[in-house]
C-alpha cells in the first residue's frame, strides 16, 4: 500500500499533475489497493478544510490584497527612505526595510515582491542602480515576508504538525529581523564595491514627518504581532482584525479602495486560498495513509540508525529542503516533506517550534532560486531582467540566507526566546 | 460538432457566472460573520458558538468552489520539470494525459459521493444542527464543476485546464496589485551612482 502511495505520487508529480491532485490520486490508488473504504477520500479531505486555524490563510491573503490596494506602499517606502536611505546603496537598503514592513502585513513572500518591487524597481533603475542588483535585492528581501509574522507557510506548518501557530509566528520575529540585517550588510558590501553614492543622514524632523504619514500602515503589524504576543488574539482572529483594518483604511482613510473593487479582490483571494487549501486537504488524506503505514516511524528509525546528533540531522534536513525548494513551491514542500520529517525531530527531542522556523527559512531559499523561485521570477518580470543575469547576483544573498539558517540550527534561542518568554 | 457545443458553452457560461457570484457571496458572509464573532467576543464580551461553526463550513465551500475557479485559470501548483524540457507537440499530448488523470479522479469522487452523503445526511452539526451532508456536498459539487471544465477544455482549446499548468502563471497576485498611483520619484531625491 505504501509503495503504491509513493510511486503513483512521484510519477504524477513528474507528469506535471498539480500537487494537490497528485497527492489525492496517489491516496485514492492506495486506498483502492489496500481495501480501505473509499469514502475516506471525501471524508478526510473535507474534514481537513473544516478548520478554524486554516481560516487564517484566506484572511491573511485578503488583508495583504486589501493593504496593497489601500495605497500605503508609497508612505512605507518614504518612511524606510528617511531611516536607511542615507546608507551606501540607499534605495537598495530602502527596498529591504520596506520588505520587512510589508512582511508584517502580508503572510506571503510573492505578495511582498510584487508590492515592493512594482513601486521601487522603476525608480531604482532610473537612478542608475544596476539591473541585477535591483532584481536580486527585491527578490531576496521578500523572503522575509514568510519569516516575520504573519506567515502563511507557518500556518501550514502549524496545521500539518499541530504546533501552535501563535508560537511559530513569534518565533519568526528575531530570525526575520536578522535576515533583514544580513541582507542589508551584504548590500552595503556590494554598494561599496560598486561605488554607489551616499547622502547625509536625515534630520529627525524628516523621519518624524514620514512616520506620521505611514503610521496607519505600520500599526497593522503592530496589531497583529502585539495581539498574538500578549495572548489576546489567536492567529485567525488577528487575521480577521487585519482584514477589517485594511478595509477601513482603504475605503475611508486613503480612499484608493473602491467598493466596486471588492468582489474581484474577494474572488482572487478565494482562488489563491483554494490552491493552498486543496493541497492541505489532499496532504491530510495522504498523511493519514502514511501514518497508518507507519512510514514516518520507519524513516525515523532509518535515520536514527545513521546518527542521533540533532544538529547533524537538522543540517541534513536543511540540505533536503534547499534541494526540494529549487523544484517546488514552499507551501507544497511543507505539505509533502514535513509529515515525514516532523516525527523524526520528535524522537530526537528537537523543539517543534525551532524545527518549524528552520523549515520555513530553509525552504524560503527556494523562492529565490531558479527555475521555479516565484519571488525571483516576479522580480525579473518587473525589472525586465533575464533570470540568468539576476541569478549570479542572487548568489551572495542565497549564501547569506543559508548561513543564517545554519546559525539558527546551533542557536535555537534566536527562535525560541520570544515565544518561551511570552507564551 | 461545434453546433452542439456552442449552446452548451453558453449555458455553461451562465453556470460559471452564478458560481463565481456564489463564491464572492460566501467570502463576504465569511468576513462579516468572523468579524462579528471577534467583535462579540472582545467588545460585547459575549463569545458566540454558532459563528465559528458557520465560518468553518463557509470555508469548506469556498475551498472546493474556489478549486474549480483556480483550475479554470490553471492556477493549481504543479512541477513542470518534465514538460518544460519536451517539444511543444509532446507538451500538448502530456497535457491531455494530465487532464485525463485528473478527470478520472474527479469522476471517482463523484462515484463515491452518494455513499458518504447518505451516511452524513443522518448526522447533524453540533451547534447549527444542519445535516452534515450539506458540508460533505461541497467536494462533489466542486468535482462536478471541475470535470465539466476539463471536458470543455478539450472541446474548446482556448480554455485552460490542469494539463496546461505552468509555474510561470503562478504568481497570480501580481496583476491584482495595482498600487494606486505611485509618485514616480517616490520622494526620493538622490542619484545612486557617482
Amino acid at each position: 500500500m505504501s509503495l503504491v502511495l509513493l510511486v503513483v505520487f512521484v510519477v504524477l508529480l513528474i507528469l506535471n499533475v498539480p500537487v494537490a491532485f497528485s497527492l489525492a490520486i496517489a491516496s485514492l490508488a492506495s486506498v483502492i489497493y489496500g481495501g480501505v473504504p473509499l469514502t475516506l477520500v471525501i471524508q478526510r479531505m473535507t474534514n481537513a478544510t473544516d478548520s478554524f486555524i486554516l481560516l487564517a490563510i484566506p484572511f491573511f491573503i485578503l488583508a495583504g490584497n486589501l493593504m496593497a490596494r489601500a495605497g500605503m506602499s508609497q508612505a512605507l517606502i518614504d518612511f524606510a527612505d528617511s531611516l536607511v536611505g542615507f546608507i551606501r546603496g540607499g534605495l537598495a537598503q530602502v527596498n529591504i526595510l520596506t520588505s520587512m514592513f510589508f512582511a508584517g502585513i502580508t503572510g506571503a513572500a510573492v505578495a511582498d515582491t510584487s508590492a515592493v518591487g512594482s513601486v521601487l524597481i522603476p525608480p531604482m533603475l532610473r537612478r542608475g542602480y544596476d539591473r541585477d542588483l535591483t532584481t536580486a535585492v527585491t527578490a531576496a528581501s521578500s523572503t522575509i515576508g514568510v519569516i516575520i509574522p504573519p506567515s502563511i507557510p507557518m500556518v501550514i506548518f502549524g496545521v500539518v504538525t499541530g504546533v501552535s501557530v501563535g508560537r511559530l509566528f513569534l518565533a519568526g520575529l528575531i530570525p526575520g529581523i536578522l535576515v533583514g540585517a544580513v541582507l542589508m550588510a551584504i548590500t552595503y558590501a556590494i554598494a561599496t564595491r560598486r561605488r554607489y553614492e551616499t547622502r547625509p543622514p536625515p534630520r529627525l524632523r524628516t523621519i518624524a514627518h514620514s512616520l506620521r504619514r505611514s503610521i496607519l500602515a505600520l500599526l497593522m503589524p503592530g496589531i497583529i504581532v502585539g495581539g498574538i504576543m500578549l495572548g489576546v488574539f489567536t492567529p485567525t482572529e488577528a487575521a480577521v482584525i487585519a482584514v477589517a483594518y485594511a478595509l477601513l483604511i482603504g475605503l475611508f482613510v486613503t480612499r484608493t479602495l473602491k467598493p466596486r473593487d471588492l468582489p474581484s479582490i474577494a474572488l482572487d483571494t478565494a482562488k489563491t486560498s483554494a490552491v493552498v487549501m486543496m493541497m492541505i486537504a489532499a496532504a491530510s488524506l495522504y498523511g493519514w495513509i502514511l501514518t497508518r503505514e507507519r512510514i514516518p516511524v520507519h524513516a525515523a528509525n532509518a535515520i536514527a540508525s545513521l546518527t542521533t546528533d540533532p544538529a547533524l540531522i537538522l543540517l541534513l534536513m536543511v540540505g533536503v529542503y534547499v534541494i526540494a525548494g529549487t523544484f517546488m513551491d514552499l507551501g507544497a514542500n511543507i505539505i509533502i516533506l514535513v509529515p515525514v520529517l516532523f516525527p523524526i525531530t520528535g524522537v530526537l527531542g528537537i523543539d517543534p517550534v525551532h524545527f518549524g522556523v528552520i523549515t520555513v527559512m530553509a525552504l524560503s531559499i527556494g523562492l529565490v532560486t531558479p527555475p521555479v523561485g516565484a519571488c525571483l521570477f516576479v522580480a525579473c518580470e518587473i525589472s525586465k531582467t533575464p533570470m540568468l543575469e539576476a541569478t549570479r547576483m542572487m548568489l551572495p544573498y542565497i549564501l547569506g540566507l543559508l548561513a543564517l539558517t545554519i546559525l539558527l540550527i546551533f542557536v535555537p534561542q534566536l527562535a525560541l526566546w520570544i515565544p518561551n518568554a511570552l507564551m | 460538432m461545434l453546433r452542439v457545443v456552442r449552446p452548451l458553452l453558453t449555458l455553461w457560461s451562465w453556470v460559471e457566472k452564478l458560481v463565481l457570484a456564489v463564491i464572492v457571496l460566501l467570502m463576504s458572509v465569511l468576513v462579516m460573520v468572523t468579524s462579528y464573532q471577534v467583535f462579540s467576543r472582545y467588545v460585547l464580551n459575549h463569545p458566540l458558538r454558532w459563528s465559528e461553526e458557520l465560518s468553518r463550513y463557509l470555508l469548506v465551500w469556498i475551498v472546493f468552489l474556489g478549486a474549480w475557479a483556480a483550475l479554470k485559470e490553471g492556477r493549481h501548483l504543479g512541477m513542470d520539470i518534465l514538460s518544460r524540457h519536451i517539444p511543444p507537440r509532446w507538451r500538448t499530448r502530456l497535457g491531455v494525459v494530465v487532464d485525463a488523470v485528473v478527470l478520472a479522479f474527479l469522476i471517482a469522487v463523484l462515484a463515491i459521493a452518494p455513499e458518504i452523503l447518505e451516511i452524513t445526511s443522518r448526522q447533524r452539526s453540533a451547534v447549527l444542527r444542519v445535516p452534515m451532508s450539506l458540508i460533505y456536498l461541497a467536494f462533489p459539487v466542486g468535482a462536478a464543476l471541475m470535470s465539466v471544465e476539463i471536458v470543455l477544455g478539450w472541446l474548446d482549446p482556448r480554455r485552460a485546464s490542469p494539463g496546461q499548468v505552468h509555474l510561470e502563471t503562478q504568481p497570480a497576485t501580481l496583476p491584482n496589485l495595482e498600487l494606486g498611483n505611485p509618485d514616480p520619484n517616490g520622494g526620493i531625491t538622490q542619484a545612486a551612482r557617482r
